[in-house]
C-alpha cells in the first residue's frame, strides 16, 4: 500500500526478551496528522526509532516513501532520513554549536551553501522566538528554548514526514499553540506529521488529526483514520 | 558540512598522546629510512669502488730479487690485453702506510712486499699469467669485502624493517585514536547520522582531527630527526678518512616527503577503521 510510512506486521525485540513492539501494522498516509498516544512504556519511542530508521525492526515490513528499508543498502539510508524531521524529547542539540548552527545543520549536511543557509534559518529562529539567542549554545538556552530550537532544526528543509516526541513539553501554552501552528502549516502544505504525545490539550487543538494508540506495544486506533484515513487528507 | 563549524568536542582538544606517539614513531621511521638510505650509498661506494680492482703483491724478503720480480709483473701487464693502467706503489708509500704502527723500528729494515695496483681485470685469468712467478699474489678488493657488503645490506635490510615496522604502528595508532574518537562523540555523531548525514561525512569530521594531529607529530618527528641526522653527518664528516657524505639529494627528498606519507597513512587507516566501525550503526 502507498504511503509516506507502511509498516506490515512489525515487531521489535531488544535481545532475547519478549517484544517491545508486536504486530504492528498501519499506513501513514503523505499529508496527513497523526498523534501517537500511550502510557510510559507502551512503546511510543521505539516506534519513532522504527520510523527515523534508527532502529531495524526484528520482524516484518517497514517501508519509508514506498521504499522497503529492510532491502536498502547503507548508503541509501542517509537520503530517506534527510526526508523526514525528527524532535526528540531530550533536544539532541549538538552542545559545541551555536542555535544557529544546530538549526542550519541539516542544511550543511544536504550541502546547501552558506548564502541560502543564512536568510533561511534566521526567518525560521525568527517565528520560534529566538533570533535574539541565535548565537547562544544550548547549555546556556532553557529547556523550552532549547525545545523550540530542536523544532526549527526538524522543520527547516521542508521535510516530507516530520516525527516529534513531545514537542511541547517544555514550553508554555502559547508557545506550544505557535508550535502546533506552525506544524499546522506545514501539514496543509503536504507534510505529514507524526506527534507523540501525553498533552490532552494538543489533541483537543486538532480535532481533525487521527489518534494512534499504543498499548503493550500493539496499535489501537480510535478514530479508524490509520486504517480509513479521511478522503481529503488523500487527495 | 562546513568544517568551520567544530562539530566535536575532540576538534577543540589540545593535540594530546596521539600526536606524541606520531612524533616518536615518525621519529624512528625517519631515523632507520636515513640509515638504510646511508647504507645503501656505502655499499654502493665499496661495491663500485672495488668491484674491479685488483693488488699483486710481490712478497720477498730479498729487495733485490723482489724489485726485479715486481718488475717482470709490470712488464707482463703492460703486454696483457684488457688490463688498466697498472700502478705500482711507491716503496716510500707503503712504508709511510705501515709506519705509524712500528714505533721505533727501522721501516726501511721491514721485508715489505712490492705493490702493484690495477683498475681492472679478471683475477683468476692473472694469477694464471703469473704462475710462473714466484713469490707473487693476486687478490681482488672486492672479493675481501664482500663480507662487509654482505653486513652492509643486512643492516640495510634491519633498518627498512624498522622503519616499515614504525609506519605500521603510526597506522595502527591513529585507527585507535579515530576508534577512541568514535566512542567519545557516539552521541553527537548519532545526531549527525539521525539528521542523514552520510558515513563519509562523519568520517571526514572525525578525520580531520587524527589528519591535523598527526601533521603535528610528523612535524615535531621530522624536526627532531632532521636535527640527529645532521648531527650524526657532522660527525662522519670531521672523521674524514674517504668517508663522503652518504646521504644524496634523493635521499633526503625521500627523507622529506616520508612524513607527508606517514601523515597520509595515519588518515587512510583512520577513515577505513571508521567506515568499517560506522557499518554497524544503524
Amino acid at each position: 500500500m502507498a504511503g509516506i510510512v507502511h509498516f506490515d506486521n512489525v515487531g521489535l525485540r531488544y535481545g532475547t526478551g519478549a517484544e517491545t513492539l508486536a504486530g504492528l501494522s498501519f499506513t501513514l498516509a503523505p499529508g496527513s496528522f497523526h498523534f501517537l498516544t500511550g502510557a510510559s512504556g507502551a512503546g511510543k519511542t521505539s516506534l519513532i526509532n522504527l520510523i527515523t530508521l534508527a532502529q531495524r525492526p526484528s520482524r516484518g515490513i517497514v517501508s519509508l516513501f514506498g521504499e522497503d528499508t529492510a532491502g536498502l543498502p547503507r548508503k541509501r539510508l542517509p537520503a530517506l532520513r534527510r526526508r523526514i524531521g525528527v524532535v526528540y524529547q531530550d533536544f539532541r542539540l549538538i552542545p559545541q554549536l551555536s542555535a544557529f548552527d544546530n538549526v542550519a545543520l541539516p542544511l550543511r549536511i544536504s550541502g546547501m551553501g552558506e548564502r541560502e543557509i543564512g536568510p533561511r534559518v534566521e526567518e525560521l529562529l525568527d517565528w520560534v522566538g529566538l533570533a535574539p539567542r541565535a548565537s547562544a549554545k544550548p547549555a546556556t538556552l532553557s529547556g523550552g528554548e532549547q525545545q523550540r530550537v530542536a523544532i526549527a532544526r526538524a522543520v527547516i528543509t521542508h521535510p516530507e514526514l516530520i516525527v516529534a516526541d513531545e514537542p511541547t513539553g517544555n514550553v508554555d501554552p502559547d508557545m506550544a499553540a505557535r508550535l502546533l501552528h506552525l506544524l499546522e502549516v506545514m501539514n496543509r502544505q503536504g507534510t505529514t506529521i507524526l506527534i507523540a504525545t501525553h498533552d490532552v490539550q494538543l489533541l483537543r487543538q486538532m480535532p481533525g488529526a487521527s489518534i494512534l494508540r499504543l498499548a503493550k506495544g500493539r496499535i489501537d486506533d480510535p478514530t479508524g483514520a490509520v486504517r480509513f484515513p479521511p478522503r481529503e487528507r488523500l487527495s | 558540512m562546513k568544517p568551520r563549524l567544530a562539530l566535536l568536542a575532540l576538534q577543540r582538544r589540545r593535540p594530546g598522546t596521539f600526536a606524541l606517539l606520531m612524533a616518536a614513531t615518525c621519529l624512528l621511521m625517519l631515523l632507520a629510512a636515513a640509515m638504510a638510505l646511508a647504507l645503501r650509498g656505502a655499499a654502493h661506494q665499496v661495491a663500485g669502488a672495488t668491484a674491479t680492482r685488483l693488488l699483486i703483491q710481490v712478497v720477498d724478503a730479498n729487495p733485490d730479487r723482489r724489485d726485479a720480480t715486481a718488475d717482470e709483473v709490470m712488464a707482463r701487464l703492460e703486454r696483457m690485453p684488457g688490463i688498466g693502467s697498472p700502478h705500482r706503489v711507491p716503496m716510500a708509500e707503503a712504508q709511510a702506510l705501515v709506519a705509524p704502527y712500528m714505533d721505533g723500528v727501522q721501516i726501511s729494515d721491514l721485508p715489505l712486499p712490492a705493490l702493484i695496483e690495477l683498475a681492472g681485470g679478471d683475477r683468476a685469468v692473472l694469477a694464471e699469467r703469473l704462475r710462473d712467478l714466484p713469490r707473487v699474489q693476486v687478490t681482488a678488493a672486492g672479493a675481501e669485502l664482500a663480507p662487509l657488503i654482505r653486513l652492509i645490506d643486512a643492516l640495510r635490510g634491519v633498518s627498512l624493517g624498522i622503519a616499515l615496522t614504525a609506519a605500521a604502528a603510526s597506522g595502527l595508532i591513529a585507527m585507535l585514536a579515530a576508534r577512541a574518537a568514535l566512542a567519545l562523540e557516539g552521541g553527537t555523531l548519532n545526531i549527525l547520522h539521525a539528521l542523514g548525514a552520510t558515513d563519509r561525512q562523519i568520517s571526514v569530521l572525525v578525520t580531520g582531527k587524527v589528519a591535523r594531529d598527526a601533521a603535528i607529530g610528523a612535524a615535531i618527528g621530522l624536526a627532531v630527526a632532521l636535527l640527529v641526522i645532521l648531527t650524526i653527518a657532522a660527525r662522519i664528516a670531521a672523521i674524514g678518512a674517504g668517508l663522503s657524505p652518504a646521504l644524496t639529494v634523493g635521499a633526503w627528498a625521500i627523507l622529506l616527503a616520508l612524513p607527508v606519507a606517514l601523515v597520509a597513512l595515519a588518515v587512510l587507516a583512520a577513515q577505513g577503521a571508521l567506515l568499517l566501525a560506522l557499518r554497524n550503526a544503524p
